[in-house]
């Protein structure tokens, strides 16, 4: 079809996309009391309508030659430069939001029946379809000042979804955790913003790549990766991601393994043509990433609680995709983000299934033999935990073997290496640590409890996220053609390094669950494991530590060094002070005795007499 | 304490021979030339006082008595030692011609004792704090005036002595008067301040030393008699005086604030002339 034919048909489709998408949050500012209960089931539909219709934008934004429509709009003016509403729908963007759309559509349905209870749940189906708002102006914005806005709405949501049982003090202050940690990433998008409008005089980004080549662009590239470790949750910045888990089950399979926590990464993949030439960057990016997933993958293993352990394989596979930038492949970067949406999403429906069939019950130890009980979702767990762990031709088994494999055959630091493989192993490791506790064995709740799955509310969904693992690496992988050339020709051990690794842990995992009904050692060895389950230590230092050092140097400079300094030791208070001391001492030497006159009297003729001859 | 609030308790004729011996004493040191003569009138007018002082009986001015008489016979001993010694060492008893640096030290120190000049100041709050009002007006007006005379006379002084005690003394003044809530001791403590402007200002020019001594007499004329009529001795009886006289306590402030130096007020040239000489 010829350009201006796609034109067409992408514009007034992505008009229609937004129309169906905000068309219930419009309603709902209507004052009429039924439309709020129809909220749900029009919600529902607006994302599947949405869906349905960006999936021809994709195919048109293939088809086109750039792989790209982009317009601009002017919107308002400063002083020195303009900022347009400019959208540039380019292949990114086009493969990212069908996806989105898709997880947010099962979702949604999943969360009719997970929120049923609740007499706010339209507030609720509100706030994700402003999630979902704020995400797709996120990934389509062309211009700094658009994509800010959605970073902060993301953000904003964040909070309002996870303290959505504000009741909860816990739900509150881990809100409140994820608003701080966020912001302070948010310094360096402002850092970055600043810096492109003092030296570029604009907030576009065609204008930056155009003239990316003039500039040392190590400074703006420090913002962007602060604001990625903010957003992304990066080794530093990481702890609010696990305490996220407080919020309501959809709320984390939405938010905090599919779309936000990826928007960070997303938007270094949107730069990445600034970090091309600009090894700092690459190096910061790949090592941050290396930790991260080394040492999140490192909390997994010892946790109780079933969302935060995957919690924090959402946290490791993020590191990964962090890694992938730092090894200038932005590009399987953003396969991961695709492919890991479907699993990770489709793991904490199971999760959710899982607590709401046990009334509630989130502990892992109190877990067990689900697998007769909870056929479907038990299965869709184990679909999505082999999808995890990379398990040949699953949807993680693309985009991770490739990064693992660029990772073998790049030039650099084999510790970031290391780290990488360690944590691909222990991916495994507490993949089948979960599904070991949760789905065999004897069971370890109550026998009263009524378990049940019967609502197609939760199997629907999680049929479809299922199928979503099972094909969506072989279909993203045969639409795209990699900008970047893999290497075709490696040692054996090379290529087939990220299923060894795996196989390994897995290996060692089984042997550990086997030693579980043993008593090998008299007690425990414990600390590894508390170093393990109380997170490495760092909340619990960290959290304590900077309002302790803000406080403390507030008070040393504030109060004693200004106010003290100025005020009480040097200035009015010190004339004061003295004139008071040398009154009380002069007026205590008179004691009435006449001894002390002629005493005096006597010291000072002789003292003026010594003067004087002398 | 039951006193008669009358300012002097003896009869007319011995109140009239004490006064005009005071008199007397301090125009015979004006007058004279010779040392021995000056220090007669200075005795004249330290015995004089001393009956005024203790006319109330009560053992409180007793003790101001017997404190200022011990005081004034040491510096009038002194002074008579000093001069002695001028006359072995010079073979004269000219007041002009003390010039001889050992006697003409030992001279300043007694009369500074004599008026009460820091350090030798400790015993001027006391004695002071010991009189009624009218007799302190006395003490701390008219004896002044005789060992000024003296101290005027008796030229060049040793730079380094003089302001030295015109420094020590502005400064106990200063402070030592913070910490009082007695007037009189009050009083005392700003005489002595003023008394070491105008030793600070002797070697330079005196002709402004008689200046400062003038205003500094009107100024605590003043006060004295203030308090006098109103009868306060202490501050927390002056808190309460605006019922007794209203008028009287308005226009104490000015009286006081030129006590203190504050302009538009003389005392205020007197020491900025001070400073600029």
């Amino acid at each position: 079809m010829a350009p201006n034919t796609h034109t067409t048909l992408v514009t007034s489709l992505i008009i229609m996309i937004l129309f169906v998408l905000a068309r219930p949050y419009l309603l709902s500012l209507l004052p009429k009391e039924k439309i709020l209960a129809t909220l749900r089931s029009l919600t529902v539909k607006g994302v599947l309508t949405a869906f349905i219709l960006s999936l021809p934008v994709a195919i048109s934004v293939l088809c086109v030659e750039d792989n790209a429509f982009a317009f601009s709009i002017p919107w308002f003016s400063t002083p020195s430069f303009d900022i347009f509403f400019s959208v540039k729908y380019d292949l990114y963007a086009a493969i990212f939001v069908p996806v989105a759309l898709y997880v947010t559509w099962s979702i949604l349905v999943f969360a009719t029946s997970y929120m049923k209870g609740n007499p706010k749940i339209d507030h609720f189906f509100l706030f994700l379809l402003i999630f979902l708002i704020s995400m797709i102006l996120l990934v389509s914005s062309n211009n700094m000042f658009q994509l800010f806005i959605g970073w902060e709405g993301v953000g904003i949501m964040s909070f309002l979804l996870i303290s959505w049982w504000y009741g909860r003090a816990d739900a509150n202050t881990s809100a409140l955790q994820a608003v701080l940690y966020n912001r302070v990433g948010d310094v360096g998008m402002l850092f970055t913003m600043a810096w492109m409008a003092t030296n570029l005089n604009s907030l576009e980004l065609d204008v930056l790549f155009n003239n990316a080549g003039n500039y040392n662009l190590t400074a703006p590239l420090c913002g962007l990766m602060l604001a990625a470790a903010g957003k992304s949750a990066q080794f530093g910045l990481h702890p609010w991601l696990p305490a996220a888990m407080e919020g309501p089950t959809p709320v984390s399979a939405l938010l905090h393994s599919s779309t936000m926590v990826v928007a960070g990464i997303f938007l270094l993949i949107r730069f990445s043509p600034l970090m091309d030439g600009n090894q700092f960057a690459l190096t910061t990016c790949l090592w941050m990433g290396a930790l991260t997933t080394f040492f999140t993958a490192v909390c997994a293993l010892a946790q109780n609680d079933i969302k935060k352990i995957i919690a924090f394989s959402t946290s490791s596979q993020l590191g990964l995709m962090m890694v992938a930038i730092g090894l200038n492949q932005p590009q399987l970067a953003f396969f991961h983000i695709c492919t890991h949406a479907f699993f990770k999403a489709m793991l904490f429906m199971c999760a959710g299934s899982f607590i709401h069939a046990l009334n509630d019950e989130q502990d892992i130890r109190k877990m067990g033999g689900l697998f007769n009980l909870l056929p479907t979702t038990s299965t869709c767990f184990t679909i999505g935990s082999l999808a995890l762990i990379g398990t040949p031709f699953l949807a993680g088994f693309y985009s991770k073997d490739a990064i693992i494999e660029a990772l073998a055959v790049t030039h650099l630091n084999s510790c970031a290496l290391l780290f990488v493989l360690v944590a691909t192993s222990f991916t495994a490791v507490y993949s089948l640590r979960l599904i070991y506790y949760v789905t065999m064995g004897q069971p370890r709740f109550s026998p009263l409890l009524a378990i049940s799955e019967n609502d197609p509310a939760i199997l629907k969904p999680l049929a479809r996220l299922a199928w979503g693992s099972i094909v969506a690496g072989l279909l993203i992988t045969c639409i795209f053609t990699p900008f970047k050339t893999p290497v075709m020709t490696l040692p054996p051990l090379a290529k087939t390094i990220a299923i060894v690794v795996t196989v390994m842990g897995l290996l060692f995992a089984l042997e550990l669950a086997k030693q579980t009904s043993k008593q090998l050692k008299h007690s425990p060895n414990p600390f590894t494991h508390h170093f393990s389950n109380m997170l490495g230590y760092f909340p619990l230092v960290f959290h304590r530590m900077a309002p302790k050092m803000s406080l403390y140097f507030g008070q040393h400079l504030a109060n004693q060094m200004m106010d003290q300094t100025w005020m009480e030791k040097s200035g009015p208070k010190k004339a004061s002070n003295t004139n008071e001391s040398a009154s009380a001492a002069l007026t205590a030497a008179q004691r009435g005795m006449i001894k002390t006159f002629l005493t005096l009297f006597l010291l000072t003729s002789v003292l003026g007499v010594l003067i004087v001859l002398f | 304490m039951l006193v008669k609030l009358q300012p002097f308790l003896m009869s007319p004729l011995i109140m009239t021979t004490l006064l005009l011996s005071l008199g007397l004493g301090t125009t015979i040191t004006f007058a004279s030339s010779h040392w021995l003569f000056a220090w007669m009138g200075l005795e004249i007018n330290t015995l004089a006082i001393l009956p005024l002082m203790a006319q109330h009986h009560h053992p409180r001015a007793v003790e101001a008595t017997t404190k200022y008489f011990l005081t004034q016979a040491t510096a009038a001993a002194m002074i008579l030692f000093a001069s002695t010694t001028n006359a072995w060492l010079t073979g004269q008893w000219n007041i002009f011609q003390l010039t001889h640096p050992l006697p003409l030290t030992l001279l300043t120190m007694a009369l500074a004792l004599k008026i009460g000049l820091a350090p030798l100041h400790t015993w001027l709050p006391e004695v002071l704090q010991g009189l009624n009002l009218t007799t302190g007006l006395i003490l701390s007006t008219w004896q002044k005036l005789a060992p000024f005379a003296l101290l005027l006379q008796t030229q060049p002084m040793n730079s380094t002595t003089l302001i030295l005690l015109g420094l020590v003394s502005t400064l106990v003044g200063g402070w030592g008067g913070l910490n009082q809530t007695q007037l009189r001791k009050v009083l005392a403590y700003s005489s002595i301040a003023h008394l070491g402007w105008m030793i600070l200002v002797l070697q330079f020019t005196p002709s402004l030393t008689l200046l400062t001594l003038i205003t500094y007499f009107l100024m605590t004329f003043s006060t004295f008699v203030v308090f006098k009529l109103n009868n306060v001795t202490t501050m927390n009886a002056l808190s309460t005086s605006w019922t007794k006289s209203p008028t009287m306590t308005a226009l104490t402030p000015l009286i006081l604030l030129s006590l203190g130096g504050l302009p538009p007020w003389q005392d205020l040239y007197q020491n900025d002339s001070s400073f600029k000489n």
